[in-house]
């Protein structure tokens, strides 16, 4: 009665190899039951397993994958690149702002205080043309 | 997905993704049988899935990427007109992700399988036997029973299913 339980239990995830192995009729009878077990326990497996056997070349089916799978990474990186990217154009405007804002209070105060040194200059002098 | 879901970082959507290239090219090829037509769709469909995944909330990440697969070749097929046979007893729901495991640990369970499986008609019996019961590869039990090894994994794949079916309905009714 311990097996029946076996029959509806999940399985754990493929390994990529040993389903290549498999492919190949290379794997010992336990371990073509372990993937068998796996393409029984999943439609998926089971359409993946029936498709890779209609490949010419079993060899071909890793280079396909390792192509796919680099195309992917790229994918999936680019997106953040440019994320990145505007993100720190985003930092640049604010900095840009912040600096025309310092340079413009800058400003004001050097023409605050020489208007200021102009109004104190002219009040002495006319304080000393004063009879 | 959860780190996903998070962060809405692609690349552990890619990270994800990578452990079934595989298996989506094989079910690719499965339907299109052209390794080229498989190959480009395999990366149509990570672009689908890169693109729409931030719109649903899924779950079970690996019967949502076969579905999608799934329905991306059928499509693939039906523009360019051609009909798939329809498989017996395939179901769009995959068997894998029910989480049987929690009441198969009752012993009440077991009892209600043991009943159920006298229920499945005779081949698809024999080969859940011989498989799940006897621990039989798929070719030993083609050599045993005369069936070709298309026929052994359907009536594995279907025998379980019923079985599945059988169970569930037995255990609603008690």
């Amino acid at each position: 009665m311990a097996d029946i339980d076996n029959i509806l239990n999940k399985e754990g995830e493929l390994n990529e190899a040993i389903l290549l192995k498999y492919l190949e009729g290379t794997l010992s009878r336990e371990e073509a039951y372990a993937v068998e077990k796996q393409m029984a326990a999943s439609d998926f497996v089971n359409d993946a397993v029936e498709g890779l056997g209609n490949f010419k070349s079993k060899k071909s089916i890793s280079v396909i994958v390792d192509e796919l799978n680099n195309n992917l990474q790229q994918q999936t990186r680019k997106p953040k690149n440019r994320r990145e990217k505007r993100r720190l154009k985003g930092l640049d405007g604010i900095l840009i702002s912040v600096i025309i804002v310092l340079m413009l209070c800058m400003l004001g105060y050097a023409v605050l205080h020489v208007y200021e040194q102009n109004r104190k200059r002219t009040e002495i002098k006319s304080k000393n043309l004063a009879p | 997905m959860n780190h996903y879901y998070t962060d809405g970082n692609n690349e552990w959507i890619g990270i994800l993704l990578q452990r079934y290239t595989l298996l989506l090219l094989g079910t690719c090829m499965k339907y299109l049988k052209n390794e080229q037509d498989a190959k480009d769709s395999v990366q149509q469909i990570f672009l689908k899935v890169i693109t729409e995944i931030s719109k649903y909330k899924v779950e079970y990440f690996k019967s949502w990427l076969y579905m999608v697969a799934r329905n991306y070749c059928l499509m693939q097929l039906r523009d360019k007109n051609i009909n798939l046979p329809v498989e017996e007893d395939k179901h769009a729901q995959p068997i894998e992700e029910t989480d049987f495991d929690a009441i198969l640990s009752k012993e009440r369970t077991l009892t209600i399988m043991e009943d159920s499986l006298q229920e499945l008609n005779e081949d698809q019996k024999k080969c859940v036997v011989l498989f799940y019961i006897h621990k039989r590869t798929y070719h030993e039990i083609a050599n045993q029973t005369g069936f070709s090894l298309l026929k052994v994994k359907s009536y594995i794949q279907n025998g379980k299913r019923n079985l599945k079916i059988l169970v569930e309905r037995k255990m609603k009714n008690t």
